[in-house]
């Protein structure tokens, strides 16, 4: 690898040594933690407890599962988007909800893992949750209350809360399109379970699960959200992508998709532009105007996933094929043209640089590094850089392969990096990037947004 | 942990009473800002509403509960002269459930449409009573044996200032 890659590390305050990759291989999980809460201290323990969880999972013991599954007393998730699971235990994949939350207020995607990977479990002790390792309480977790909106219906029949979801705190996700084109042609990014998921959940959830939402329920759905005063601050919407008529195809649905939105906001609210974000494929710019213009849409995140120009074809093939790397890019930065500085973000799907190979790199550096480049890039650029920790799920290709989950200290020298490269941001520039669309209120797959707390 | 004697808590909710927090950075700058919105929720708990998402005590709070920092809250009321210092520290964020909607509809009748960024649930460590005399005797019983020189002190008060 390129040397002046891996000195953006020390650039960037990661000066200690990092162990080699087969090092941390097979350990057990309570002395990697402890391993990594010596070696980094300056990561909050939650932190570290948070990435843990979105690489590995947990599991829950009988009776904290018996009290989560009341579905009358606890928020469950419809997981529209993908599964969010290492296992496919149909029961509890969909009796719970979609995260906890630690006293600090951070929240993690509960996914569940396989229990044979010496994973962390869910008790119920005195009344309350725990997370715990080998029977120790670690951490005390919270749940968010069921939503009013979650026992009603649209028009159309369809349960409001498989058409927008409690993601942790004050957020809802949308998800209206439930099919990547990419899988159309085997292209779906290596990482992605989504199609194969959508089938799972409609055997699962029969009549009441719907792979396509109309701009109808959307409107009904959020009227109904909105009624809920003070809770509600982040609403995202996302879904497979479609390259037909080089995107024309999704960008004319989620035109439409917004503009729903926007008429429940202009009559519930009286505001026209949206704390909305949209998480799509990047658009022409005339587009992105439109969205802005014409559907009150202030923030964008067309996600690369994958930065690396090597390992980006091969990770992520329908976007290499249909639109290019660089096209990708150049659109990105067309978007901060349009919504501002920091109103633009892209996540990388952390961990997948250390894939087997060629997908991958096989020491942490090596993918830190990889990594590291694009989040400098986008900082550089004005564009937020979000990271979503990937877990292997069934139904993506990188599970039939047999990958496994990176290191642990490979997200922890990521953090400690891309902190910094904000840091540095804040100081050149005398302000931070806008707050309020990812963080850590919102989205529970990711550890940066958590320390952007303390920008 | 401490307790919160009555007359505490009664301070707290008095209309004239000054609150102020003071919180710490990472490199121990101490950050100290008058805090209407700090009550009491029973005698080991103090709430705090923080109103603005990114300011610099809540980047504090944030640090204070995931480093274990300690916070300090002082309470004065001048008509009562009562003067009291309580240090604690942050254990939970509360954005949903009863003790979210409670603070919610009281800030909102004060300040319509409001989105604070949460409700601090703080753990109280230790209660300090900041009254002159009071202080002045805790300091005769933490050094034994220097009454005679405090008495001294006492006599030579005006001549110091003069």
């Amino acid at each position: 690898m390129d040397k002046s890659r891996l000195r953006l590390l020390s650039d960037f305050g990661v000066n200690r040594p990092a162990e080699k990759a087969d090092y941390w291989r097979g350990m057990r999980r309570k002395e990697e933690m402890e391993q990594i809460f010596d070696k980094y201290p300056e990561i909050p323990r939650t932190v570290v407890l948070k990435a843990d969880l979105q690489r590995v999972g947990v599991d829950f013991t009988e009776r904290a599962f018996e009290e989560i599954s009341n579905a009358e007393r606890y928020e469950h998730t419809g997981r529209i988007l993908f599964l969010f699971h290492m296992t496919q235990e149909s029961k509890k994949a969909f009796d719970i909800p979609s995260a906890f939350a630690f006293n600090d207020g951070t929240n993690w995607m509960i996914r569940l893992g396989n229990p044979e990977n010496d994973i962390y479990t869910v008790d119920f002790v005195d009344g309350k949750f725990w997370l715990t390792l080998n029977g120790e309480l670690l951490e005390e977790l919270n749940t968010e209350p069921r939503p009013p909106y979650y026992d009603k219906k649209t028009s159309s029949g369809i349960s409001m809360r498989f058409v927008g979801v409690c993601k942790p705190s004050d957020s809802i996700l949308f998800v209206p399109y439930r099919h990547c084109h990419y899988w159309n042609t085997g292209d779906q990014c290596r990482f992605c379970d989504m199609n194969y998921y959508v089938k799972f959940q409609l055997k699962v959830m029969g009549r009441q699960f719907s792979t396509r939402n109309s701009p109808e329920d959307l409107y009904e759905t959020m009227t109904e959200i909105l009624k809920e005063e003070g809770r509600w601050r982040h609403f995202c919407i996302t879904g497979g992508s479609d390259p037909r008529r080089m995107y024309e195809s999704e960008f004319d649905f989620y035109f439409d998709c917004c503009k729903a939105f926007q008429k429940a906001f202009k009559e519930s609210l009286g505001i026209e532009h949206m704390p909305l974000l949209l998480v799509l494929s990047p658009f022409k710019k005339d587009e992105m105007i439109k969205l802005r213009d014409e559907a009150g849409v202030a923030r964008y995140q067309p996600n690369i996933e994958v930065w690396d120009a090597e390992k980006f074809p091969l990770q992520c093939p329908g976007k290499a094929k249909n639109l290019g790397r660089d096209e990708w890019i150049k659109r990105t930065l067309d978007a901060v043209e349009v919504f501002g500085e920091g109103n633009v973000e892209s996540s990388l799907v952390t961990g997948t640089m250390m894939a087997p190979e060629p997908y991958g790199y096989p020491e942490i550096d090596e993918a830190v590094a990889a990594d590291l480049e694009g989040i400098k890039f986008f900082v550089d650029n004005g564009v937020k850089p979000i990271d979503y920790i990937w877990y292997c799920a069934p139904g993506s290709y990188f599970h039939k392969i047999g990958a496994n989950w990176a290191p642990l200290e490979y997200y922890m020298r990521l953090n400690i990096a891309r902190h910094n490269v904000l840091k540095n941001y804040n100081k050149e520039k005398g302000h931070a990037f806008p707050y309020g669309a990812t963080d850590f209120r919102c989205c529970p797959h990711g550890i940066g947004y958590d320390t952007d707390r303390l920008l | 942990m401490a307790t919160l004697p009555k007359e505490i808590a009664e301070a707290f909710e008095h209309s004239e009473t000054m609150k102020v927090l003071t919180t710490v950075d990472e490199d121990g700058i101490p950050h100290t800002v008058f805090k209407g919105s700090l009550n009491v929720i029973d005698d080991e708990t103090i709430a705090y509403i923080e109103l603005l998402e990114t300011c610099r005590t809540q980047r504090n709070m944030v640090s204070s509960i995931w480093f274990k920092r300690t916070i300090a809250v002082s309470i004065f009321n001048p008509v009562t002269k009562a003067a009291y210092q309580i240090k604690g520290e942050p254990y939970k964020h509360v954005t949903s459930g009863p003790v979210w909607d409670k603070y919610l509809a009281g800030l909102r009748k004060e300040m319509p449409g409001i989105s604070p960024a949460c409700v601090w649930l703080i753990t109280i460590k230790e209660v300090r009573n900041e009254d002159y005399q009071f202080r002045l005797k805790e300091e005769e019983k933490r050094r034994p044996g220097t009454e005679y020189y405090l008495k001294y002190m006492e006599t030579r008060r005006g001549e110091r200032g003069a």
